[in-house]
């Protein structure tokens, strides 16, 4: 290392432009509260479209609950109570039997939750019914009492009050009809059937309601209410988002715009001035063959070749322009190429070059076009400010990372010498050292007045 | 060179540019081109030491630009002429090498011989050659 001057770059990234990201910024600024309460408002839809379909769950849940009850209820009078009294004498019209059965359907049997009972053979003749006057008579079953009794299986239907069997119980309103099938003494099948006023399905129903609407409720509540905060962080994790992403486009439009300046500046310090001598070399010639009778061929002769060598010099500096304006395509032609026709300006320019890299280096196209940008940056250096003889671009491969070194043996600067350049507007290492900032690589410059400069570029791979 | 000649000092950050200028100078046979400076600072300097009778100074220039030089210049030396050389006509930047003490401003890009044309006028305004009847002053006017 020659020591004077070291220029070791920060990996942290560049801190924002406060000046010219403002505009960015506000063109990708989200808001806080806008993105909490858009995000409120999609969670309450969905929590009204939770609870919609919950409530349609748990209503048709509470229903069949207050069915099944009603089965139960069924199944439990007419196993305990109806079953054991269903002699023989029952089914002959015994009136004896007939009153033990009364009485015990009476007292243990009809309530507020059954308001009538039926006893039914197979055939539709009314074994029994607290109703006497329908006791002996014929009616033919419905659908589901056939399937009742050929499934063995308690079933239930709504009562249809316009039935002449149904007549007397007209005065309760709707009713549920359950229906379970029983065998008599002898054996004989049987359909137990009771009436159970709707009031008392919904008030079951209301029962399984009660008691799963408040969890419900405070679940969906939770629901919403828990994603606030969630909404909040993630609003907050957008804005920071777009913050980051907006500073980063201002960066890029910052450094686009120094790229064209220093593109502009090269334009004026370079081939606009070789082609101002071209224009005033010209005319100075022709001034003189129009005054003088006796032409100096020499003279002309070498104001001539003056004039080629400075419009030479502008054709150069153009083409090098041009490359830095449109980089050649590092993947089809290979860094190799590409560092070698940005090595033949540095040779028009009059400098000895040498380059020296590995065949193959298998590198990520980010990783290629930073060693590029940076091959060219220093090489344009050496050409403009150096005074070197020789340039030497070496590029390695390591297991984990690649390296590049442009070596001159040029004059040299110092620390001074960095800043003052600077000052005066040369960019095109600072344009440098944030790139490579931002693509997390290390770069460091020794040099020292009158010992050449090395540019150190390492980037993990 | 004798003291009729108008004795010119080029003042410009590129070497070319002022190579360019001397040969159009030479030119001119009552002219002689007697120093050369890259920047302000150091046309300051030889124009101390030398005593021009015109400057042709660029106006953009690293160190010290034209205007400020120019300036400095007429503080010191007001027979001096300076003829500014611009790269671009914006009103301001004319007016201020005006403001500054030029005697005239010429773009760097027009037709050599208008450059010629503004360096003979200007040197008929030179006090030193008018005091002395320079025939250059006086016989190849504008």
């Amino acid at each position: 290392m020659l020591g004077a001057v070291t220029a070791r770059l920060p990996h942290a990234s560049l801190p924002a432009r406060g000046r010219s990201a403002a505009p960015a910024q506000r063109s990708e600024a989200v808001s806080v509260p806008r993105e909490v309460l858009k995000f409120s408002a999609a969670g309450l839809v969905a929590a009204i479209a939770v609870a919609g379909g919950s409530f349609w769950a748990v209503s048709h849940a509470a229903t069949a609950e207050a069915i099944n009850t009603a089965q139960v209820v069924t199944q439990l009078d007419g196993t305990a109570v109806v079953q054991p009294l269903l002699s023989a004498k029952v089914l002959a019209g015994d009136a004896r039997a007939l009153a033990a059965l009364d009485a015990a359907v009476r007292t243990r049997v009809l309530s507020s939750r059954v308001v009538r009972v039926k006893i039914w053979t197979e055939a539709g003749r009314v074994v029994y019914s607290d109703a006497t006057a329908l006791i002996g008579q014929t009616y033919a079953l419905g659908d589901e009492e056939l399937n009742a009794f050929s499934a063995g299986t308690v079933a239930s239907d709504d009562s249809d009050l316009n039935k002449p069997e149904n007549r007397f119980e007209r005065s309760y309103g709707s009713l549920l009809e359950v229906y379970l099938p029983v065998r008599a003494a002898n054996g004989t099948r049987l359909l137990f059937e009771t009436y159970q006023p709707d009031a008392a399905i919904a008030a079951d129903r209301n029962r399984v309601w009660g008691g799963l609407l408040p969890p419900l409720l405070a679940g969906i509540s939770a629901f919403f209410i828990l994603q606030i905060p969630l909404s909040l962080r993630l609003a907050r994790r957008l804005e920071r988002s777009g913050r980051d992403r907006a500073a980063l486009l201002q960066r890029a439009i910052d450094s686009s715009e120094r790229e064209r300046h220093r593109v502009a500046a090269d334009l004026h310090d370079g081939p606009v001035q070789n082609l101002t001598a071209v224009s005033i070399s010209l005319g100075a010639m022709a001034a003189t063959l129009d005054r003088e009778e006796s032409v100096d061929r020499a003279q002309v002769s070498a104001g001539i070749t003056t004039a080629s060598t400075e419009a030479r010099n502008a054709i150069r500096e153009l083409r090098s322009l041009m490359i830095e304006i449109a980089p050649p395509d590092l993947e089809t032609g290979g860094l190799g190429d590409a560092l070698q026709r940005l090595l033949a300006s540095a040779r028009e320019a009059g400098l000895r070059t040498d380059v020296h890299m590995p065949e193959r280096l298998d590198l990520p196209p980010d990783a290629t076009s930073l060693l590029y940008r940076a091959a060219q940056e220093s090489v344009r250096n050496v050409i403009k400010h150096a005074r070197a003889t020789s340039v030497t671009v070496t590029v390695m491969r390591t297991a984990h990372a690649v390296t590049l070194d442009v070596v001159d043996d040029g004059c040299g600067f110092d620390a001074q010498g960095l800043r003052r350049r600077r000052s005066e507007g040369h960019v095109g290492m600072a344009l440098l050292e944030e790139r490579v900032s931002e693509a997390g690589a290390h770069m460091r410059v020794d040099s020292a007045p009158g010992e050449g400069t090395t540019v150190h570029l390492s980037i993990d791979v | 060179m004798s003291d009729l000649d108008v004795r010119v000092v080029i003042v410009d950050d590129h070497a070319v540019v002022r190579r360019g200028l001397r040969e159009l100078v030479r030119t001119l046979p009552e002219c002689v081109p007697i120093g050369e400076a890259g920047n302000g600072e150091e046309a300051i300097r030889v124009v101390d030491e030398l005593h021009p009778d015109i400057v042709l100074m660029d106006i953009s220039m690293p160190v010290m630009d034209g205007v400020e030089a120019t300036r400095a210049i007429m503080a010191r030396h007001p027979d001096t002429r300076v003829i500014m050389l611009t790269s671009d006509s914006a009103e301001s930047r004319v007016f201020g090498a005006l403001e500054a003490g030029a005697a005239a401003y010429v773009l760097k890009d027009t037709e050599p011989d208008r450059i010629l044309l503004r360096i003979r006028s200007t040197a008929k305004t030179v006090p030193r050659l008018l005091a002395l009847g320079s025939p250059g002053v006086d016989a190849q006017g504008e």
